[in-house]
């Protein structure tokens, strides 16, 4: 019975997910129609620079933050860039200029390469500082039960190993 | 070795040459012992008057088991008794600062003993004429005073001066009353009752003990030497005291009168002392010579024998219970005493013992005071039989005194038994209800029962035999082993004395043993409430210690409020289980402070009162629940910590992800707000 209940809400969620994803996509699906009608420059360069993103969507690695990371800093890298197409002019011509730059390439890519190392290091950094936490806090307790020994003697010992054994 | 072995009487003098004083007039000379003045357990030795060094003095120096016959004594102490040594004083004697004991001092006859076993007889007109008169005038007085004497015996006559022309009688009241009589100077009411339960008797006990002494000194020879306690009550009811011991002796007329009148087995028709005094004028109308034990008009089986004599049945019925019960439950007995005897009252009485016989079969208890109360309805005026143990109505006291100095164990069974069954308080009531004059006979029904509910509460300390005993002596010393030998007769004393020992010890001792407790509870009044405490837990336990020392403080304070530092040794010793019960270490060490500081007052209570002992207990055992609590708790915490690696991993992956999410966000509109700001600005 909770199993089941488990399972409904668990596909609720799923439901609900896929929905705003599809909602999601249909809006850049839109917008991206409109921008290649509109500003078709500036979606070459767009697309060109969030090569980074769609693999990382392709690769599907179930970790929906990283990917908002890597979306959001590879276009935090690509909006420099698309803001100097417009200003050189907004055509194919500065786009594939642009796309042969390759500092260009760096500043677009750099953003979803700083997005990786982060996602990479920052759990890592966590981590080690949740450890040294778990460590002096093991290290307290110690103490803490050292002096209570030191203070009521061997039959506490006895005892503590009783109640152990009990709640064993 | 027995208690009594162990006492350790007084040798020397603390004040070398000089002993110590009674009274501040007679010196006690230990030194100087009178073993031929000795009797029973009690010492003899020379005592002298610092008023009148010529004056010659004897001293009886008790032993603390010893019945001491103190009503006796201060009659005694106060008027003259003629024909019987005289009391000088009497009192307690400290020979050392702890060692002390009651002592007599008694008027020396210069003349030795009259008699001693395995002299010459001694001729008929000095025993009749001097001996009779002396020992007739000596009765005469004591029974104007209300006393019997108990001890008038060929051994305990004295010649009074050199010229052997006055004798006296000796003394008779540093022992249990006819504790020294041998079983044939015993008239038959009490020849059967055990030496120490034999009791103040009544005059004409000493009436036949006259008898009795006439025929030794006559005859020079105890009668019936040769023959049992046992034979001699036999023989006596079967022929008659006269007849059982004047057997094969050639007497004269006179004194076969004056034996015929003093030895009658009636004791209502025995002489008195008045007669005896006059005896000349009384063999006139020849003594009526007693014939025993009265004769049934048929007779009865029992154990293959034929009886028609009740006290001898009741006497046969004691030496086989068994049977003697069996006799009762088949109605043979009833039907015996009220077809043969005559005595409807007494067959009425025994339907009904039979009755409850038979309602409660098996019950051993029931069984031997059923036949007790049988052997008393035929032998009314005769002695209390149980078990193994006979006294007389009112001499339970020193024959509990006797079962305790000489530890005897089954004695001691068997009237432990009798004090818990309510036998004596119902034989008490039953026979003071039909006479009267029978309630001076017996120990006060109140103290009866008090003794049967100190019976009840006997495995706790405070109670049971011990009880009784300091109930049924109430003068008796403390016999606890820490103040024997030091005569403590109350709880300032005993305190004293206990403080003397405790400090000599350095605090090792018992002042609390089953003895003193008794002893101390039987005088002080107010501890219950202790003694409950004791009562509910084991000895050696904390809650024990406590208990005791608290009843000590309270001790202290009402009856020696100055320091005890004994005391207080002690208390630290007894106190050690308390301490230790005390877990914390740290609370350890501040009582044991606190105890040092307060021991220097000397005062338990005040000591108690600092310590606190109780409280620090309770704080203890709730802080040490706490502790371990707070322990299991650490322990868990750490276990979980330990084990919940994996758990932090992914806890750390996804704060990283969030973390990482918000730079990404923040990164993502500082971009574009930068961007902004650059290209449209």
């Amino acid at each position: 019975m909770a199993k089941k209940a488990e399972k409904a809400a668990k596909s609720a969620n799923g439901t609900e997910s896929s929905t705003g994803q599809n909602i999601a996509l249909f809006w850049v699906l839109v917008l991206s129609g409109l921008g290649i009608v509109f500003v078709p420059p500036t979606m070459l360069v767009l697309i060109a620079g969030m090569i980074p993103s769609f693999v990382a969507l392709l690769l599907n690695t179930d970790r929906s933050g990283s990917l908002a990371a890597m979306l959001a800093f590879n276009l935090a890298g690509i909006i420099p860039v698309i803001g100097i197409l417009w200003e050189r002019g907004h055509t194919f011509h500065e786009a594939f200029k642009i796309l042969s730059d390759v500092y260009m390439w760096l500043a677009m890519l750099g953003g979803a390469g700083v997005a990786v190392f982060l996602a990479w290091a920052v759990p890592v950094i966590v981590f080690s500082t949740y450890e040294l936490q778990a460590r002096a806090n093991l290290a307290r307790l110690q103490k803490q039960r050292n002096k209570l020994i030191e203070e009521w003697g061997g039959q506490f010992v006895a005892d503590m190993k009783e109640i152990s054994q009990r709640q064993r | 070795m027995t208690v009594a072995e162990k006492i350790e009487m007084p040798t020397k003098s603390p004040t070398g040459d000089a002993g110590p004083l009674l009274g501040g007039r007679f010196r006690i000379d230990v030194s100087r012992r009178l073993v031929d003045m000795e009797n029973g357990d009690n010492m003899v030795v020379q005592a002298t008057d610092v008023q009148n060094p010529s004056a010659e003095y004897f001293a009886v120096i008790s032993n603390p088991y010893s019945s001491f016959r103190l009503a006796m004594a201060q009659i005694m102490s106060e008027i003259h008794i003629p024909g019987m040594v005289d009391l000088m004083a009497h009192g307690k004697v400290q020979f050392s600062e702890i060692e002390a004991c009651y002592v007599s001092v008694f008027e020396m006859p210069r003349g030795g003993r009259l008699y001693r076993e395995g002299d010459a007889p001694l001729p008929e007109i000095l025993v009749l004429d001097l001996v009779v008169s002396t020992v007739a005038t000596c009765l005469l007085n004591l029974q104007k005073n209300g006393m019997t004497h108990r001890g008038i015996r060929a051994d305990n006559l004295f010649v009074a001066d050199n010229s052997q022309s006055e004798f006296l009688l000796g003394e008779a009241i540093t022992m249990a009353p006819g504790s020294a009589q041998p079983a044939v100077y015993e008239p038959l009411e009490c020849v059967m009752a055990h030496p120490m339960g034999r009791g103040d008797g009544s005059p004409s006990d000493d009436i036949y003990a006259t008898g009795v002494l006439i025929l030794h000194l006559v005859g020079g020879k105890l009668p019936a030497a040769d023959l049992s306690p046992d034979e001699i009550y036999t023989k006596k009811l079967e022929l008659g005291s006269f007849a059982a011991l004047t057997e094969g002796m050639s007497l004269s007329t006179r004194v076969s009168d004056v034996l015929a009148g003093t030895l009658h087995d009636d004791p209502k028709r025995r002489w008195d002392a008045e007669t005896l005094l006059h005896w000349r004028e009384a063999i006139g109308d020849t003594p009526r010579r007693g014939r025993g034990d009265r004769h049934a008009f048929g007779k009865i089986l029992f154990q293959s024998e034929e009886y028609s004599a009740p006290r001898v049945l009741a006497h046969a019925m004691t030496r086989k219970s068994k049977a003697a019960l069996e006799l009762i439950e088949n109605g043979k007995l009833a039907k015996w005493v009220k077809s043969a005897l005559r005595d409807e009252d007494a067959a009425t009485k025994i339907e009904q013992i039979q009755a409850s016989a038979n309602s409660s079969r098996g019950d051993k208890r029931f069984d031997t005071a059923a036949v007790a109360q049988a052997v008393r309805l035929l032998d009314p005026d005769g002695i209390f039989w149980y078990r193994n143990v006979a006294f007389g109505r009112g001499a339970l006291g020193p024959l509990l005194l006797w079962a305790f100095q000489n530890d005897d164990a089954e004695m001691k069974k068997d009237l432990m038994e009798l004090l818990e069954t309510a036998l004596l308080q119902t034989v008490s009531v039953e026979e003071t209800r039909s006479s009267k004059g029978r309630q001076l006979e017996w120990v006060p029904e109140s103290a009866l029962t008090r003794c049967y509910d100190y019976m009840r509460r006997k495995r706790d300390v405070g109670y049971g035999l011990e009880r009784c005993l300091y109930e049924l002596n109430p003068k008796t010393p403390c016999l606890s082993p820490l103040v024997l030998g030091s005569h403590v007769r109350n709880v300032p004393e005993f305190i004293e004395i206990a403080e003397k020992k405790l400090a000599a010890s350095n605090g090792q001792g018992n002042p609390f043993d089953r003895h003193s407790a008794a002893f101390i509870t039987s005088k002080a009044k107010g501890l219950d409430k202790y003694l409950r405490m004791l009562a509910a837990s084991a000895p050696g336990t904390s809650a024990n210690a406590l208990a005791q020392i608290k009843l000590f403080a309270k001790l202290q304070a009402a009856a020696h409020p100055g320091p005890l530092p004994g005391f207080c040794r002690w208390m630290e010793e007894t106190q050690k289980p308390v301490l230790a019960k005390i877990r914390s270490r740290l609370r350890r060490e501040v009582v044991s402070q606190k105890f040092q500081e307060a021991k220097k007052s000397g005062n338990l209570a005040a000591i108690l009162k600092e310590t606190d002992i109780e409280r620090q207990l309770a704080e203890d055992t709730h802080e040490y629940e706490i502790a371990l609590a707070t322990s299991a708790e650490s322990e868990r915490i750490a276990a979980y910590l330990e084990g919940a690696s994996e758990q932090r991993r992914q806890d750390a992956a996804h704060y990283g992800i969030w973390i990482t999410s918000v730079l990404a966000i923040t990164t993502l509109v500082t971009s574009m707000t930068i961007s902004a700001l650059y290209f449209l600005g």
